[in-house]
C-alpha cells in the first residue's frame, strides 16, 4: 500500500515537474499561451497514462523479479513500443488542433525520439528502484539466515557436548541391579557393598555431567568401583586390577573418559569372549605427562591397528571411543592423545596421555 | 492330572541364572530341568533332552551372550521349544525386535508379577507320553522354526508355510503375509517333515498339501498345483508320477 502511494507521488510530481519545465520553456520561446499550457499538461497526462500502462505490463508479466539482463531487455523493448505508441497519439492530437509543421513525418519522428528518451528514463528509474529494493531484501534475508545459522550451530554444539558426556551404560546398570538382586540372598555382605558401589558410580556420573574435567584420582576411584561390580557379574571370567602412581592422580581428565575405555575393554575383552581374561588399568606420571593404559584380551581389526584415532573414524570401540577422543581433545588440548594398539598378540591396549598441570610456584 | 512344565534356562551369568531359578521356585507347576551358560552348551542340552523324550516346554533365553546370541541359538535349532521367553537387561536392538514382533520377553531384574503373567500365557503342557517313537523324530505342522528377518524376529508354524522354495543355501518360507528366508537345505527339511502333509514337487519346491486347492494336468504328463493364494507350482514329471501313485491309493 505504501509502495503504491510512493509510486503515485513520484509519478505525479515527476510529470508535473516536466509539465512546468515545458510551460516555462514555451513561455520563454513564444510567450505564455493557452495552447502551450494545454499542450504541456496534455503531454504530461499522456506520459502518466503511457508509463502507467508500461508498469502494468511489466508487473503482470513478472518482469520485476527477473535477473537484471532479461529485465533490461524487456523494459527497453517495451519502452520503445510505448514511446512510438505515445508519439502516434501525440501526432494525432497535433493534427486535430492543426499545429503548423513543415513535415508531419519529421514531427512524428521528432516526437517519437522525444518520447523514447523520456520513457527509457522512466523505465530506468522504475526498474532501478525495484532492483535496489530486491537487493536490500536479499541483504536482509542473508543477515537473517546468518543469524539463524549461528543460533542453530550454537544449539548443536551444546547438544553435541552434552551427548558426548558418556552416560552410564544402561545394559551395565540393569545387569548390575539383577546381580545385586541375586546376591541379596546368596551373599548379603557382597550385595550391600555392591549397592554402595553402584550408588557411588551413579552419583559420580550425575555430579560430573556438567563438569569439563575432574582429577584423575576421582576417575580411577570410579573405575575401581565399576570393576568391582563387573567382577560380581562375570565372576571367574574377569580378572581385574588397577594400579595408579600417586603422582599421576592430580592430572585433570574429562570425566568418564578412562571409564569409557575400561567399559570398552570389558565389552570387547570379556563380555564378547566366552573365556574372558585379565583387564589391567595402570596410571603413571613421567616427564610431565600422565599415561593411563587399559589392557584387555582381544585383537584389533587390521584396519584400526596401532594408529591414532580421530573422531571421524569409528574403530573397534565405535562411538564410545570416538566420543572419548573428541572430549579429550576439546577439553585437554592438542597435547592429549588417545591410542588403541595391539600390545601383544592377544592384548589390546588403550592408552591416554594427558599433560600434568604446571606445578604452582610459591 | 497334568504334569509340571519343564523349563530350561540359558544365561551367561551364573547369578542371573540363580536369581531366575529362585523366582521360578515359587511356581509349583514348573520345574527347571536344565541350564546352560552359552549357546553351544544350550544346543547340546536341548538335543540331549529331546533324545531323552523330555524336551522343555519353555525356554528362558538371555539375548546377549558371549559368542552366539540368543537369537543365533534359536536360528540354529531345527525346531524351537513350544514357548520361548526372552530375557534381557537392556538391549535396544533386542527390545525393538520384541516390540515389532510382539514376542514375550522379560527385563532384568525380573519383576515377579511380570514373570507370573508370562507364565500364565503359556499353553498347558501336552499330556504324555508323546506319540509313537517314529513320529517324535518327525516335524509336524505344529512345530515352529525361528526366523530373523531384518528387525523382526518371529516364530513360524510349519503348517502356516504353504510353500518351501529353495534359494541357494536358504529356503524361502512362503507365508500368508511374508516370505522370509531361513538357513536350511530343502532336502534336510523334507526328510524331517511329515510326508503326508509336505510333498516335494520339484528340485526347488516343497508343497504343503493342506494349502493346495487344485491339481491340473500340465504338459507332457506333469502336473501343476494351484495353492490357496493363487500361486501355481509345476511338478517335475517324476514327482508328478509319484504324486499320482500316492493319490490313487
Amino acid at each position: 500500500m505504501r509502495r503504491l502511494l510512493l509510486y503515485w507521488i513520484c509519478q505525479i510530481s515527476g510529470w508535473t515537474l516536466y509539465a512546468l519545465v515545458n510551460i516555462g520553456l514555451g513561455a520563454a520561446y513564444s510567450g505564455l499561451t493557452f495552447q502551450n499550457v494545454g499542450l504541456s499538461l496534455a503531454t504530461s497526462g499522456l506520459g502518466i497514462a503511457g508509463t502507467h500502462g508500461l508498469r502494468d505490463v511489466a508487473l503482470t508479466r513478472g518482469w520485476m523479479v527477473l535477473p537484471i539482463w532479461p529485465l533490461a531487455v524487456r523494459m527497453i523493448g517495451a519502452s520503445l513500443v510505448t514511446a512510438f505508441g505515445m508519439a502516434m497519439i501525440a501526432v494525432a492530437v497535433f493534427r486535430v488542433i492543426e499545429i503548423p509543421t513543415p513535415s508531419w513525418l519529421l514531427l512524428f519522428f521528432g516526437t517519437a525520439f522525444n518520447w523514447t528518451a523520456l520513457v527509457l528514463l522512466w523505465s530506468a528509474i522504475y526498474s532501478g528502484f525495484h532492483l535496489m529494493e530486491r537487493w536490500r531484501q536479499a541483504e536482509r534475508d542473508r543477515a537473517e539466515a546468518d543469524a539463524e545459522r549461528w543460533r542453530l550451530e550454537a544449539v548443536a554444539r551444546e547438544a553435541e557436548l552434552r551427548a558426548l558426556q558418556a552416560q552410564v551404560n544402561p545394559h551395565f546398570l540393569f545387569n548390575s541391579l539383577n546381580t545385586v538382586r541375586a546376591l541379596i540372598t546368596e551373599n548379603p555382605d557382597q550385595a550391600r557393598k555392591a549397592v554402595t558401589d553402584l550408588a557411588d558410580l551413579l552419583r559420580y556420573a550425575l555430579a560430573t555431567e556438567r563438569r569439563d574435567t575432574v582429577p584423575l584420582g576421582d576417575e580411577i576411584e570410579t573405575v575401581r568401583r565399576y570393576l568391582a561390580l563387573e567382577r560380581l557379574r562375570f565372576e571367574h571370567r574377569l580378572d581385574a586390577s588397577v594400579e595408579a602412581d600417586p603422582d599421576a592422580l592430580a592430572a585433570l581428565v574429562p570425566p568418564m573418559v578412562i571409564q569409557t575405555l575400561v567399559e570398552n575393554a570389558i565389552k570387547h575383552g570379556i563380555d564378547h569372549q566366552p573365556d574372558g581374561g585379565p583387564v589391567r588399568v595402570r596410571a603413571a606420571a613421567r616427564e610431565g605427562t600422565v599415561r593411563v593404559t587399559v589392557d584387555s584380551p582381544g585383537r584389533l581389526d587390521a584396519s584400526s591397528r596401532s594408529k591414532d584415532m580421530g573422531p571421524e573414524e569409528a574403530p573397534e570401540g565405535g562411538v564410545g571411543l570416538a566420543n572419548a577422543m573428541e572430549r579429550l581433545q576439546r577439553l585437554c588440548g592438542d597435547h592429549a592423545s588417545l591410542t588403541l594398539a595391539q600390545a601383544t598378540p592377544d592384548i589390546v591396549r588403550a592408552e591416554v596421555a594427558i599433560p600434568l598441570p604446571e606445578p604452582v610456584l610459591t | 492330572m497334568s504334569r509340571r512344565l519343564r523349563a530350561v534356562l540359558v544365561d551367561d551369568e551364573r547369578l542371573a541364572r540363580v536369581e531366575l531359578r529362585r523366582l521360578l521356585a515359587e511356581h509349583d507347576d514348573l520345574e527347571v530341568i536344565g541350564e546352560a551358560e552359552d549357546a553351544a552348551s544350550a544346543r547340546t542340552l536341548l538335543a540331549d533332552l529331546a533324545a531323552a523324550g523330555t524336551p522343555p516346554d519353555v525356554l528362558f533365553l538371555d539375548v546377549k551372550m558371549p559368542g552366539e546370541s540368543g537369537f543365533d541359538l534359536l536360528a540354529s535349532l531345527e525346531t524351537v521349544p513350544s514357548a520361548v521367553i526372552f530375557v534381557t537387561a537392556y538391549d535396544e536392538h533386542a527390545l525393538r525386535a520384541f516390540e515389532v514382533s510382539a514376542l514375550d520377553y522379560l527385563v532384568k531384574p525380573i519383576a515377579p508379577d511380570r514373570l507370573d503373567r508370562a507364565l500364565g500365557r503359556l499353553p498347558p503342557p501336552p499330556t504324555e507320553p508323546a506319540e509313537a517313537n517314529d513320529s517324535a523324530t518327525r516335524l509336524t505342522a505344529d512345530d515352529r522354526v525361528f526366523v530373523k528377518d531384518g528387525d523382526r524376529v518371529h516364530f513360524v508354524r510349519l503348517g502356516d508355510v504353504r510353500l518351501f522354495e529353495s534359494e541357494g543355501n536358504y529356503v524361502r518360507l512362503h507365508l500368508a503375509e511374508e516370505a522370509p528366508l531361513v538357513l536350511r537345505s530343502l532336502s534336510a527339511l523334507e526328510e524331517r517333515l511329515d510326508p503326508d502333509t509336505f510333498f516335494r514337487a520339484s528340485r526347488k519346491h516343497l508343497l504343503n498339501l493342506e494349502h493346495v486347492t487344485d491339481i491340473e494336468d500340465w504338459f507332457s504328463g506333469s502336473l501343476r498345483a494351484v495353492l490357496d493364494d493363487g500361486t501355481t507350482v509345476e511338478m517335475s514329471r517324476r514327482q508328478a508320477q509319484r504324486f499320482r501313485e500316492r493319490t490313487s491309493l
